[in-house]
């Protein structure tokens, strides 16, 4: 019987040749689980919501009952992280909403004009820490206490045999900004400020690579994950996504990359329109992750020989289908996406209320067990 | 002159189009009757969203400068509501707080000519009933961005029916993790991706060009 740190090996290694586009034994399957672990372990998700170390062990809980999986995204849930991030107050079970609900994101628009210039002024860093206290509620010590969970969250997964996919965070400026700001003032203030929306962003992405490049050196994470939630193709005219989003990307990519890491590119949304421009991303170092909006086929044809593509297997289905259409759906993934540059999982993270049957039904199309 | 506010609303030039609206007011012209200039500018915008040239970013300006102009006529959208093309309530789903993308598709259909009763977020099957009867929209829209909410819209749907309220109305359903598959499995009548889609589908169902 192999050892965790055996198996953690072989699970890293198999995932490494898909990403360098190389031909692992098998296409790799992995899952971002995170609330699905409360269902499944039948676990209270207002701990889960609040406590990064209760999330990890209810995760490799579930993981351990799933031992083909090859991965797993990220070692805790951590809604603050996405509060973070996003620069918005999230709700949690047990808090704001009953026992058993999701957290969800509540999008207000705390972010003033006057903020950008707030940010041109102390920089990026430090109004993330004013906005932390004044918006969030939070201190040095629940960002130390974020991170630090994070972090033995991440042991106990090495320890355990499973690797985590991701373990930096960066986010092109945007994200934060139409995050604070709310969607629709933050899109109209790329029309009606677009000088001053750039100097902004130039600012922070200085900040966001040094950030970043300080965690992967400390932590050497296998990628770092940048998301973007609004910046995808359908969200913006070519006109502003050329000059608001795909600077950015290409420069945190390559930042990223130098650091000695691979980039988890997890974009959700319809980027059809622009995944010619990916090309211009390192070869072999990026992972482009689908949550089945964008055409998968239309990924691997242009992309297929430039970056590993990872998913997407549709939420609705895991929710909603039946073993037989989940297997079918991720076998036909395998024969047509892969075998080399493919990694079969949900796209995005593993829905709440998956069914356990369709989640084995996704790993045996992968795995043969 | 109407003709270049038609232009300004169509090709979201902020400054333009907020000087035609206030020279119009200068010469007497009706509110109503800049309105339905302003919706022409916006089926322009919709066309251009259908074919590519405009997206999301565009939907979202153009009805920021229209809401902006009819803030200068004396009124948020009210003054359009008097000739509307029909009624539309539009709610997120009890159990999800999301609302961006059903302020967005509730704005787009204000801006195309449709009243909207906007019900808000975390919306009980009650208050859609309530509304349905209250109002009696043409179309309903039911927006979610967690799957765990699929079953609230299904109930909700259920309940419009054993209600009999379906009978004059379509329902139509979109968010994040939507697909057909959705849309098959709530009983909804159709499944929008995108905030545009509801307009089509919305215009095509009362026959509007």
């Amino acid at each position: 019987m192999k050892s965790n740190q055996e198996l953690y090996q072989e699970r890293l290694n198999r995932m490494t040749q898909a990403v360098t586009l190389g031909r692992p034994d098998r296409v790799p399957v992995m899952a971002w689980i995170d609330a699905w672990a409360a269902t499944y372990r039948k676990g209270s998700m207002a701990k889960l919501s609040q406590s990064a170390l209760y999330s990890n062990k209810l995760i490799l809980e579930t993981a351990k009952d799933f031992p083909q999986l090859d991965m797993i995204e990220v070692g805790a849930a951590l809604p603050r992280a996405v509060a973070a991030a996003t620069l918005s107050t999230v709700k949690v079970a047990g808090k704001e909403l009953p026992e058993g609900s999701l957290w969800q994101v509540e999008e207000l628009d705390h972010l003033q004009e006057a903020d950008y210039d707030r940010i041109l002024k102390i920089g990026w860093k430090a109004y993330k820490k004013e906005y932390y206290k004044k918006v969030l509620g939070w201190g040095g010590y629940d960002t130390f206490k974020l991170i630090l969970g994070g972090i033995i969250a991440g042991r106990r997964c090495k320890k355990a045999g499973f690797p985590e996919l991701s373990g930096a965070f960066p986010n092109i400026p945007l994200d934060p900004l139409a995050g604070g700001r709310g969607m629709a003032k933050f899109m109209t203030d790329l029309y009606r400020m677009p000088d001053k929306l750039k100097e902004v962003m130039d600012i922070m992405v200085i900040d966001i690579i040094e950030e970043n490049k300080g965690i992967i050196k400390q932590a050497k994470p296998f990628s770092a994950f940048l998301g973007v939630a609004r910046g995808s193709s359908n969200f913006l005219s070519p006109k502003l996504w050329n000059k608001f989003v795909w600077p950015y990307v290409v420069q945190i990519v390559n930042a990223m990359v130098e650091s000695g890491t691979f980039v988890n590119l997890h974009f959700d949304g319809e980027w059809n329109r622009d995944i010619e421009r990916f090309k211009e991303l390192p070869k072999g170092k990026c992972i482009w992750a689908s949550d089945s909006v964008t055409s998968v086929y239309k990924l691997k044809e242009v992309l297929g020989d430039h970056m590993c593509i990872k998913g997407d297997v549709p939420p609705a289905l895991l929710a909603l289908g039946k073993p037989e259409d989940v297997y079918s759906y991720c076998s036909k993934l395998i024969k047509d996406i892969g075998p080399t540059g493919f990694i079969l999982a949900p796209g995005c993270t593993t829905p709440y209320n998956t069914k356990v049957e369709n989640f084995k039904a996704m790993i045996a199309a992968a795995t043969g067990q | 002159m109407s003709q270049n506010l038609v232009n300004a609303m169509a090709d979201l030039e902020e400054t333009a189009l907020v000087k035609e609206v206030k020279a119009l007011q200068a010469q007497g012209t009706p509110a109503l009757e800049i309105i339905q200039k302003l919706q022409e500018g916006m089926n322009i915008v919709g066309k251009r969203y259908e074919e590519k040239e405009y997206y999301l970013s565009e939907l979202i300006m153009s009805a920021e400068i229209f809401k902006e102009a009819a803030t200068l006529l004396g009124g948020d959208l009210s003054a359009a509501d008097s000739h509307s093309h029909g009624t539309f309530v539009m709610g997120t789903i009890y159990g999800d707080i999301h609302d961006i993308g059903k302020n967005i598709v509730t704005t787009v259909m204000s801006c195309n000519g449709f009243k909207v009763i906007d019900l808000g977020v975390d919306v009980a099957t009650a208050d859609y009933l309530k509304a349905i009867q209250e109002h009696k929209p043409q179309v309903v829209g039911i927006s979610c961005l967690l799957t765990t909410a699929f079953d609230g819209m299904k109930e909700c749907i259920s309940a419009i029916e054993a209600a009999g309220l379906r009978k004059d109305l379509k329902i139509l359903i979109g968010g994040g993790p939507c697909d057909q598959t959705t849309a098959d499995y709530v009983g909804a009548d159709a499944y929008c991706k995108t905030a545009q889609d509801a307009v089509e589908y919305s215009k095509k169902l009362l026959g509007i060009q």
